[in-house]
């Protein structure tokens, strides 16, 4: 029906404008939109020589301005160059692995809360079992146990964040289910999957949408640390990855701050994009929120 | 005492109370009766200056002479509670949950350096002094709201603002509380300015009756007269809703012949761990019967509407629908439900605030995947509800609607399904009593037309003096009386039935 359109469309545009009127959420969102083309475009950009060790020309070590921007680092690569096409990984693994690890919590949330009972109380055990664990220690775990990998990464960061998740959206579905037109909708003869998907879901998708953009700020952190600690991808090159080379190097010793505070700034720019987004997303939905 | 002049409140562009002149003398108990959004709570919080800071308030409001308005904030506190005080809506939510109810009844009396006796009030609204030291989830309803009335008089004022100090209470609690109020104005000689919806509880407390309607007082006069000769129509709409049982004008439904049965429980038990909520019940509603079950809140009557509904699993009897026994799970549950349809008490929470009337009608036929052009029979159910023209209504969300409408979304719902018995839950306890009539005169039309039987819980003996064909009284998960509405109502045999009826207030007081 097209007025059921008309209608979603004006909700997303007051959506939209109580978005914008919150400054700090523009910026992370600007942020944000420059991070995605940076890592679109940069690959494309580069030369395939630039970034090959064994062609590179400059010499090791050189500070920044000396024909680099952000000086090179232990092999003559261009650090500005390494920051640059280093996003992509960064984006890429934060984006899947927190949709994973929100999809989990999901499906374990809306599981809980609608049915309960027996089940309900297994699955949330299994949940608080996860919660209690440290986190980047069962993902040190995994990642090391399991082939050398992307994919890997992936999983062991989605494996271990989606707890939270779980039970924020649990907590929502008990709200939701107690509410009389959920008693109307099983009264009307409706499944559990009725229930679940025309009611229970649509109510909780907007508190998952916030949880989504907040965990990619979460799964980006834990990417890096995981491959600072050299569990990562070694064919891939990314921010947590140069931390690691730049430490087995010793940037440190040689005082080569090039080398390490690039990336780590980079880290903190979309980490600080991705939290002012949700924030600010929080605020849209729930109006309780706003100041 | 009060006095209030031309006052008109508004909130941003919208007038809530308009230019109302009305006074309320020493002794003198007014009744101000309206609907919801009729400015009735507005004007009784501009007594005391508690309206939100968004009111914009014009003309005055003079407490013993002296204008409220103009009163400096140190004054306007020692007016509070010493001169003029407020049994507020809702005693639940106006306690203080985490402390004693004495300390609470005592906060008054310390503010103002006032000596009084906790116990003495407590004594006064004929509750054990030992409740001081009860947390408010500790008393029930009528409890709690004794326990306002006293806080109340705790710094002997001289008049009492009472908004809507009853609704929610049971019949019998409610006569109760009433007689209270009656009692402790006329010892006191204290002024009462009560707000009610209800035109049967004002008038069997109050000497004066004021309308409101829409922000103005369209009419004043003598309790007694104003309900035996109404001039403003809202007034009679007002009257009509709280039924006299026994008198003729009042009984909607023609006699019901005798009918075949459609539905029946055998000895229906409902436990929840060592409580029994529905004990031994055994009950019949017949081909387009209409069956009113009555009952307090706690009295199981909810419950046996959802073991019906097949929401709720019996723990022992059993239901049986059309000759069969309903089943308990699986295809033929859902089977089932298409026959027998849920209308719930609270429409405005009943739907779904995402979905539109549309959606909300249509969801059922969805569920059933029945058959035909989704579009039609929406629109036909939209229609046999009566709300005209359907186009209009289809693609409106629930908050845009009025709790009439609302209900009526929610009875297309059920009859898009085509089912044989209504389940109603206090149908119209939620609504305005102008909506009232006409729902029901709905519910008696759809039994005319379509042969739907209906069964209507409710706590009003009114309503099932309206159109019930026959009352069955539930008390403590028991059916004590089953009968005809005359049989019932004109000629209870139980005790508790006859308590019930004496507890009814009425508009016809001697």
């Amino acid at each position: 029906m097209s007025v059921v359109w008309d209608r979603r469309r004006t909700a997303w545009a007051a959506g939209w404008r109580a978005f914008a009127a919150q400054r700090s959420g523009v910026a992370g969102l600007a942020l944000l939109g420059l991070a995605v083309l940076v890592a679109v475009l940069m690959p494309l950009l580069t030369g395939a020589d630039a970034l090959n060790v064994a062609r590179v020309v400059a010499p090791a070590w050189e500070p920044p301005g000396s024909g680099h921007l952000l000086g090179t680092d232990h092999t003559g690569r261009s650090v500005a160059l390494l920051v640059l096409n280093g996003t992509a990984v960064s984006l890429l693994v934060g984006l899947t692995a927190a949709g994973l690890s929100v999809a989990i919590g999901t499906l374990i949330g809306v599981t809980a809360g609608h049915f309960g009972g027996w089940w309900g109380a297994l699955l949330m055990r299994v949940t608080d079992f996860f919660l209690v664990i440290p986190a980047l220690v069962l993902a040190i775990a995994l990642s090391s146990v399991l082939p050398r990998g992307m994919g890997t990464i992936i999983l062991a960061i989605a494996l271990t964040s989606w707890p939270s998740t779980a039970r924020v959206v649990r907590a929502q579905t008990l709200a939701v289910e107690a509410r009389p037109f959920v008693e109307r909708a099983r009264a009307l003869g409706g499944g559990h999957l009725h229930v679940t998907g025309k009611h229970v879901l649509p109510a909780v998708l907007p508190l998952v949408l916030v949880n989504t953009t907040l965990t990619v700020a979460y799964a980006i952190v834990a990417e890096s640390t995981l491959a600072f600690l050299g569990l990562g991808d070694p064919t891939r090159l990314s921010w947590g990855s140069m931390l690691h080379q730049a430490q087995l190097q010793g940037a440190v010793s040689k005082e080569a701050w090039w080398f390490l505070l690039p990336p780590g700034l980079g880290i903190i720019a979309v980490v600080l994009a991705f939290t002012l987004v949700g924030r600010a997303l929080e605020t849209v939905i729930n109006p309780r929120l706003r100041g | 005492m009060l006095e209030l002049r031309d006052l008109t409140v508004h909130y941003g562009s919208r007038a809530a109370v308009r230019d109302v002149s009305l006074t309320v003398e020493r002794g003198q108990t007014l009744g101000l009766a309206g609907e919801s959004g009729s400015g009735k709570t507005t004007l009784g919080l501009s007594v005391l200056r508690l309206l939100p800071r968004s009111a914009e308030l014009s003309g005055s409001v003079l407490l013993d002479g002296e204008d409220v308005a103009e009163m400096s904030w140190g004054r306007l506190r020692a007016v509070r509670w010493t001169q003029a005080s407020v049994v507020f809506q809702g005693a639940m939510h106006a306690l203080n949950p985490v402390r004693r109810v004495g300390a609470q009844i005592a906060e008054p009396m310390e503010l103002h350096g006032v000596s009084g006796s906790v116990a003495e009030l407590l004594e006064q609204v004929e509750l054990p002094a030992s409740k001081a030291r009860a947390y408010p989830h500790e008393l029930s309803g009528g409890q709690r709201q004794r326990v306002m009335i006293a806080m109340a008089l705790a710094c002997d004022p001289r008049l009492i603002v009472a908004d809507e100090p009853t609704t929610a209470l049971d019949v019998i609690v409610q006569a109760q509380v009433l007689g209270l109020m009656r009692r402790l104005v006329d010892e006191r000689s204290l002024s009462l300015l009560m707000i009610s919806h209800d035109l049967s509880v004002l008038t069997s407390t109050c000497d004066d009756l004021a309308v409101m309607y829409q922000g103005e007082i369209v009419e004043r006069g003598r309790a007694t007269s104003v309900i035996s000769s109404p001039r403003h129509p809202h007034t009679a709409a007002l009257a009509a809703a709280f039924p006299t049982i026994g008198a003729p004008e009042f009984r909607f439904a023609g006699q019901a012949p005798v009918r075949e049965p459609l539905l029946r429980t055998e000895e229906l038990q409902v436990n929840f761990g060592p409580l029994r909520a529905v004990d031994g019940v055994s009950l019949e509603v017949g081909r387009g019967e209409i069956v009113a079950l009555v009952g307090e809140s706690g009295s199981g009557k909810t419950t046996l509407a959802r073991t019906i509904m097949g929401l709720q699993r019996p723990s022992s009897g059993r239901v049986i629908f059309d000759g069969a026994p309903i089943p308990l799970k699986g295809k033929a549950l859902k089977a089932y439900r298409r026959q027998v349809q849920l209308v719930l008490q609270d429409p405005t929470s009943a739907l779904n605030p995402r979905h539109s009337v549309y959606e909300a009608v249509a969801e059922g036929l969805r569920i059933h995947a029945i058959p035909g052009d989704e579009e039609s029979l929406v629109t036909a159910a939209v229609e046999r509800s009566e709300l005209r023209p359907a186009e209009l209504f289809l693609p409106s969300l629930p908050h845009e609607l009025s709790g009439g409408q609302l209900q009526r979304v929610v009875i297309a719902g059920a009859l898009a399904l085509g089912p044989r018995l209504l389940v109603a839950d206090e149908p119209v306890a939620s609504l305005d009593a102008s909506v009232r009539g006409e729902i029901l005169a709905l519910l008696l039309r759809l039994r005319a037309e379509l042969e739907l039987a209906a069964l209507i819980i409710t706590h009003d003996l009114g309503l099932a003096w309206n159109i019930a064909d026959r009352v069955a009284v539930m008390y403590q998960g028991r059916i004590v009386e089953q009968g005809t509405v005359e049989q019932v109502l004109l000629d209870p045999r139980h005790e508790y039935t006859r308590k019930l009826l004496a507890a009814v207030p009425s508009t016809t007081r001697a």
